[in-house]
């Protein structure tokens, strides 16, 4: 069986009252919500100055997104379509407003209220079709749409999202382009397997420049993974489109791989066991031209 | 956060049920009592398929709490703009609380009128809907609201 939650049952199913439960006890999934929740924030990019936003929680589960919210001062309205889960943030006594309701079906939102919008592992769950109605493309068209409607201009929603594979990634992609979101991906740890976290930053409105994808920074590979090297290590993002390492040159000159090189390979061959002749003068020594 | 929580049990003013008042519940239970603000009331609207304009949702009481949180006058001022304020005034008053005026007062008020403030603050953040039921202006389609929590979810043809 796939460890991918989204596979084994629909969203309202699987979180029962069990695996709510989880979200209270465990305190590993507690610290990577809130981690994740604080990245959601900081990508989400609030002007500084003090002032509460009221935020929207998608797939706000059993509050821990929320309550990072409140811990940053806003107000936010959590939506989510587990009854187990709000259960659990019932108790928890957060401090934002919770909604019963299906992300797929829209947002029943006025337009223009909302600052600013975060979702935390919830968006890739659009992409399965778990009733007979659910068409995957019309329900991500229409969270989307709902979604830009009721973003304020300018306003930004940072999705956190598992996608399974490359083309679940264009899809959720490509709908938000089509509801008008200018943004991006951005991936923090873009090189590891286990901590490789992809977030869609989307803006509402036309692009500018205020629009631009947070982690723009390194147009080409190299540049950064410069960035990377000196940046601190809890904030590694790169561009989705820029993830090409560069690959590794061998140095081959005219003199050939050179000394050095054969050397190294022979303590190589040594470490893995194999029979090696012994580095003499005569090792990588170049013949004679008459030869 | 819940110094001062009141209960104020009312008859239930809808045409549509005739439930018995629910029976008023022990201390500990009071704590966890959760709401659904006016704030929220406020950005909600109807989304059933060919509802040109499901805002606002009627509201039927059977449970109103109140909870008294900090106030802070920037917020305030940031959301004043975005609130309906028709909308509101009315649910405040489905709600209980009558000192708000009908029209919508004009923005220089929250700049200096803090007893406005006040009572726009005590309206919107801190009266809160417990059990009820919120309706569609169109079609009249019941979203039943218990525990402080609107069910929103549609059913499929709906969609």
């Amino acid at each position: 069986m796939s460890s991918r939650p989204e596979l084994q049952a629909p969203p309202e199913i699987f979180y029962d009252d069990s695996e709510a439960r989880k979200y209270t006890s465990s305190s590993r999934i507690a610290e990577i919500q809130v981690k994740l929740s604080e990245r959601a924030l900081e990508l989400l990019a609030l002007p500084d100055d003090g002032v509460p936003r009221l935020l929207l929680d998608i797939g706000c589960g059993s509050g821990l997104s929320g309550e990072t919210i409140t811990e940053n001062g806003h107000q936010w309205i959590g939506l989510d379509i587990s009854p187990s889960m709000l259960n659990v943030a019932l108790q928890n006594e957060v401090e934002g407003d919770l909604l019963l309701g299906d992300m797929g079906q829209g947002l029943g939102l006025r337009p223009g209220v909302i600052d600013g919008a975060i979702s935390i592992s919830a968006v890739q769950w659009l992409c399965n079709a778990d009733k007979s109605s659910h068409e995957p493309r019309l329900r991500l068209k229409a969270f989307f749409g709902s979604l830009y409607r009721c973003l304020a201009r300018g306003a930004r929603a940072v999705l956190q999202v598992y996608p399974e594979n490359l083309a679940q990634r264009e899809l959720i992609l490509s709908y938000a382009m089509r509801a008008g979101f200018a943004g991006g991906v951005v991936v923090d740890y873009p090189h590891s397997t286990k901590k490789r976290k992809e977030y869609l930053v989307l803006t509402c409105g036309p692009p500018s420049l205020s629009t631009a994808v947070p982690s723009g920074k390194g147009e080409d590979g190299e540049s950064c993974s410069d960035e990377e090297s000196s940046g601190d290590e809890e904030n590694q993002t790169v561009r989705n489109s820029d993830r090409h390492r560069p690959r590794k040159k061998q140095k081959i000159n005219k003199k050939g791989k050179g000394r050095e090189w054969v050397l190294r390979k022979k303590e190589q061959m040594r470490k893995k066991g194999n029979v090696v002749p012994p580095d003499t003068k005569y090792t990588a020594r170049k013949r004679k031209a008459r030869f | 956060m819940h110094k001062n929580k009141r209960l104020l049990n009312r008859h239930s003013i809808s045409l549509y049920t005739n439930k018995p008042l629910p029976s008023i519940k022990s201390n500990k239970e009071k704590k966890r009592e959760k709401k659904m603000r006016l704030l929220t009331h406020n950005m909600l609207s109807s989304n059933i398929k060919g509802v040109t304009n499901g805002f606002p949702l009627r509201i039927q009481v059977e449970k109103v709490v109140e909870n008294q949180v900090e106030i802070n006058h920037d917020f305030l001022r940031n959301i004043f703009p975005k609130i309906h304020w028709k909308a509101f005034s009315d649910a405040s008053r489905i709600l209980g609380y009558n000192q708000l005026p009908e029209e919508p007062p004009e923005p220089s008020v929250l700049e200096s009128d803090v007893d406005f403030l006040g009572k726009f603050h005590h309206a919107l953040l801190e009266l809160h809907l417990e059990e009820g039921a919120l309706f569609c202006p169109e079609t009249g389609r019941k979203f039943p609201v218990t525990k402080g929590i609107p069910n929103m979810l549609l059913l499929e043809d709906e969609v």
